[in-house]
């Protein structure tokens, strides 16, 4: 873990109005790890990680993806390239196919063939289970389905880490298992990734460090079983009794 | 003199018919070339008021705001009597070519922009998310969609137009209307502006059916 962190966070700070949603937030993502941010709704987790790919500007502070820092202007491009991001409401492009979907940021952004570009995004459909979905639009998918295409759309632009917002939260119950066990995969895979997320079980499976949130600030960093079994820290300890007994 | 033989005089129309058919050649040219311009042009305007720099916003606010409140008639006098003044001398056609579709464009300008403000800012974010560009990002995924939305209104907008096509017999256009008004002269007998009305509606009640089957089938949609 010597190597130079894949995203630096440096006393980030984020105003909307009179709301801090985020005070001197800093944070390092190396290579290889699935970080997953938790806290109560408003606690500043989803505006976070997208401050990382400048959906959000942040007002103060730093925030860089490899050695490129993250702010208006020529660069920004370049940090997006680096950076997919999964939607808590998919937000596929209705207008084309589940197929060009995938394709289309390879086509445009990295000037790769139509053809060469749906035949990658095949095998991509292929590796989350819905390659005999391709040709259809997305509004003929299920939520499941449409996730998945979410998630093979990011990684075909080959981005260094995946930003994952509330993947699952807009999901019918019976389709949050298929879409957990896609990311799972990615993460067993090597894949670097952020992750906003109230699956607690998922989250004590797959991460390597829990972030825990409060209020706009990092309150914990520990690993899974720490948190989960003997956090000491006093609000984690009482968001976890509000969210595991009920 | 009963109504058959004054309004709709079969020989009257029958020589006159080459003359009405000439007028709506050009009407339908003047029309078709006009709602191409405004088209074009009022898309270019909508992203320069939505996304151009502050000064090119507000020209774009300004020509937008007074181009819906002239007239078209008094802004085709003006072109066509007034410009010669100014060194600029345009045919009859070209001066109602310009003044239809300056005025078009501004109220496709408004329609356009209605239509990409109806996009989820979701669709912004995905394609920002990716990496597209601010060119690829109208063309791949905002505008595909907005235009769906707005094919009704921009078709009304449309028909319009082609109806405001008439006021170039104003500036000595032969259009259909003008032709037909030359013929009723000549025969002394108002059939062929009863047989220019007819093409008329000939013309435009299709495109004002589609406009109404469209909308239904999109509130059938919109519904469900």
């Amino acid at each position: 873990m010597s190597a130079a962190p894949l995203i630096r966070m440096r006393n980030v700070g984020k105003r909307f109005g009179e709301f801090n949603a985020l005070k001197n937030v800093s944070l390092d993502i190396f290579a290889g790890e699935v970080v997953v941010l938790l806290g109560p709704s408003g606690s500043g987790k989803s505006t976070l990680i997208r401050c990382i790919n400048h959906l959000e500007d942040y007002d103060s502070g730093d925030v860089f993806v490899g050695d490129i820092r993250v702010e208006r202007g020529r660069n920004l491009l370049a940090v997006r390239q680096q950076t997919g991001m999964v939607f808590q409401s998919f937000n596929l492009f209705p207008n084309l196919s589940v197929l060009d979907n995938v394709a289309l940021g390879p086509v445009r952004v990295k000037k790769q063939s139509w053809d060469g570009a749906r035949t990658r995004a095949r095998e991509l459909l292929h590796r989350v289970g819905i390659a005999d979905q391709a040709e259809k639009y997305p509004a003929q998918l299920s939520g499941g389905q449409q996730q998945r295409v979410g998630i093979a759309r990011a990684l075909a632009m080959e981005p260094r880490i995946l930003l994952f917002d509330e993947p699952t939260s807009a999901l019918d119950p019976e389709m949050v298992g298929e879409v957990l066990d896609v990311i799972k995969r990615l993460a067993h895979g090597g894949v670097t990734m952020i992750l906003v997320t109230h699956e607690m079980g998922f989250a004590r499976q797959v991460a390597d460090r829990i972030v825990f949130m409060e209020a706009g600030e990092i309150r914990e960093i520990a690993d899974p079983q720490t948190f989960f079994s003997s956090t000491t820290n006093e609000r984690a300890r009482a968001f976890l009794d509000a969210v595991l007994n009920h | 003199m009963d109504l058959a033989s004054t309004f709709f005089n079969l020989d009257v129309l029958a020589r006159s018919w080459p003359l009405l058919l000439d007028g709506l050649g050009r009407t339908i040219l003047l029309g078709a070339l006009s709602i191409v311009l405004g088209l074009v042009g009022g898309l270019f305007l909508a992203l320069i008021r939505l996304y151009a720099p502050q000064p090119f916003r507000f020209l774009a606010i300004a020509y937008i705001d007074v181009f819906r409140a002239l007239p078209v008639l008094v802004w085709l006098v003006i072109v066509y009597y007034a410009f010669p003044f100014l060194g600029l001398r345009l045919s009859p056609f070209a001066s109602a070519c310009l003044a239809l579709s300056t005025v078009s464009a501004a109220y496709t300008a408004e329609i356009y922009r209605a239509g990409i403000q109806a996009i989820p800012l979701g669709q912004f974010e995905a394609a920002y998310s990716i990496g597209l560009n601010a060119f690829d990002r109208m063309r791949d995924v905002i505008l595909p969609q907005a235009i769906r939305i707005v094919i009704p209104p921009l078709t009304n907008n449309s028909i319009n137009v082609m109806k405001d096509t008439a006021l170039a017999s104003v500036v000595a256009l032969p259009d259909l209307l003008k032709q037909a008004t030359q013929a009723q002269a000549l025969a002394a007998n108002p059939s062929p502006l009863i047989g220019a009305a007819v093409l008329y509606l000939l013309l435009l009640l299709p495109l004002v059916r589609l406009v109404a089957v469209y909308e239904e089938r999109f509130r059938r949609k919109g519904a469900r």
